[in-house]
């Protein structure tokens, strides 16, 4: 069994104005990585790359240790995929269009579904656009978990969504983990939901991989550092993302460790970041 | 591939249910062919079209490319939805004349109109609905047929138009295209047999045309 389940190399596409440029992406199998980035900063334009929905310009995508062109079919029958806005025929039933999709999936297990869909409250007679977006998001989860799917790809799946299906979502989405052979590869600008069930995490800002690292890495060894406005020289070379006023200034330092080695850091205030501050201050203007 | 064409009968069929009974009945029930044929393409068009239309509305692009399918099935479905429908409207010409106690041969001129106009019509559609999406394509098609139409007359009028100020270069023209009809096989099997491989070819053009697009697109 290849070691990453999921293996992105120098990956470029460029869009009019917009460029994806050296994307390199790893997760290796029975862990969540979570793909943070602000709006169009090319989190689904990489999904969809994954997913040949949009042709790369250059690199390298492996999924299962297999190229995701030439391997296509294979790939997508062991991927369970859903999109920001969960796409359907949206004037037939959720039943109609289950029967149309589980036809082309080598491993559909209906009984599975019929059991997702008891367990997330969908009435399976009604047409897709009677559903509310939670419930289309919950349809969509079902069809992608259906068949068995070893790695999930999920684009913003939790966006738009009332706190209450969020949180389930997420729970599905652990318990979905707990077989350690499966992964999960999920983009969202809602960093606190990465924050509770993501292992691994990836900054993407403009087009380009700006962090990749494990959560708990991240949380552990980044810090915010505040202090006084004039004492702002002396740590300037280390700091990342400055915010200053005229008083004080904020800022995040990558290596706390090494930092407290170098400085005497008696006068700042210290505090753990979130992965939204380190998310504004790793984009920050000026880094 | 059969789940594909399936599919695109199934958000067609009360479109299709109407037309189907409106053709049955005009086919019937009425002696005047020729209002009959034109329905018969312009439902054959529509079902090809609107098929490419809820898949552009609930962004089936995406969907379809979610799902482990081949780009050559989903862009060949399109073009076995189009010979599916040629296929019905070939049936039930040749029923009518069955039903009427006539040889198929009455029927041949309407069938090889339904074969080279429907092939000709999805041949430059269904291309452009893979480029550009289903707006575009719609409006395309209306300035390809309207474009058609002005070959047509203005093809007439630039002949009688010749003749009456320049008799000779009329002449000529005009006998340039008789030359061109005489070359046409005289026998009707053969002329339809004839056009069914031209009409095979120009799908395969465009099918590989598409099939390029598709491949070179994205959702």
């Amino acid at each position: 069994m290849e070691d990453n389940i999921l293996e992105i190399r120098g990956l470029s596409k460029s869009y009019g104005d917009f460029r994806l440029s050296e994307v390199n992406i790893s997760l290796t199998r029975g862990y969540i990585m979570g793909f943070i980035g602000a709006n169009g900063a090319g989190k689904t334009t990489t999904i969809k790359l994954i997913m040949n929905m949009v042709k790369k310009d250059s690199g390298e995508i492996k999924v299962f240790g297999r190229d995701h062109v030439k391997d296509e079919l294979y790939i997508k029958n062991k991927v369970g995929y859903v999109s920001e806005q969960p796409v359907f025929y949206e004037n037939e039933t959720v039943a109609w269009n289950v029967n149309f999709a589980k036809k082309f999936y080598d491993r559909w297990d209906h009984a599975l579904f019929e059991e997702l869909l008891i367990k997330f409250k969908i009435d399976k007679f009604k047409k897709i656009n009677q559903l509310s977006k939670g419930m289309k998001m919950k349809t969509a989860l079902a069809i992608a978990l259906s068949h068995h799917p070893e790695l999930l790809i999920l684009d913003e799946p939790t966006s738009g969504l009332d706190p209450i299906v969020r949180d389930e979502l997420l729970g599905i989405l652990m318990e979905f983990i707990q077989d350690e052979n499966k992964s999960v590869f999920f983009s969202s600008h809602i960093t606190s939901d990465i924050e509770k069930i993501g292992d691994y995490v990836t900054f993407i800002d403009k087009g380009k991989i700006i962090l990749s690292e494990e959560k708990d890495t991240i949380l552990e060894e980044w810090k915010i550092v505040k202090g006084d406005a004039i004492q702002v020289d002396n740590y300037k070379q280390d700091l990342i993302g400055i915010e200053q006023t005229k008083s004080y200034f904020k800022a995040l330092v990558k290596d706390f460790h090494a930092f407290k080695a170098k400085y005497d850091i008696s006068s700042l205030v210290i505090e753990k970041p979130s992965l939204d501050d380190i998310l504004l201050h790793l984009t920050k203007k000026g880094n | 591939m059969i789940h594909l064409v399936m599919k695109d009968f199934y958000v067609n069929r009360k479109y299709l249910l109407i037309a189907v009974l409106y053709l049955g009945f005009a086919l019937f029930l009425t002696d005047n062919l020729a209002p009959t044929l034109i329905f018969a393409l312009a439902i054959s068009y529509g079902t090809v079209t609107r098929s490419c239309y809820n898949d552009d509305k609930d962004r089936g692009g995406i969907f379809l490319r979610a799902l482990p399918i081949r780009a050559s099935t989903v862009v060949l479905s399109k073009y076995l939805l189009g010979l599916t429908m040629i296929l019905m409207n070939v049936l039930a010409f040749v029923l009518h004349s069955v039903i009427r106690g006539q040889g198929l041969e009455t029927d041949y001129g309407n069938i090889m109109v339904i074969i080279f106009t429907l092939s000709l019509v999805y041949s430059v559609y269904l291309p452009v609905f893979f480029k550009c999406g289903y707006m575009k394509a719609t409006s395309f098609q209306t300035i390809f047929f309207i474009g058609i139409l002005v070959i047509s007359f203005g093809f007439r009028a630039l002949v009688d138009f010749m003749k009456s100020s320049n008799p000779a270069g009329g002449q000529w023209l005009a006998q340039r295209v008789l030359n061109l009809a005489e070359m046409l096989p005289k026998d009707s099997t053969t002329l339809l047999i004839l056009l069914c491989s031209v009409a095979l070819v120009i799908l395969t053009i465009s099918a590989a045309i598409s099939l390029k697009i598709y491949n070179d697109s994205s959702v």
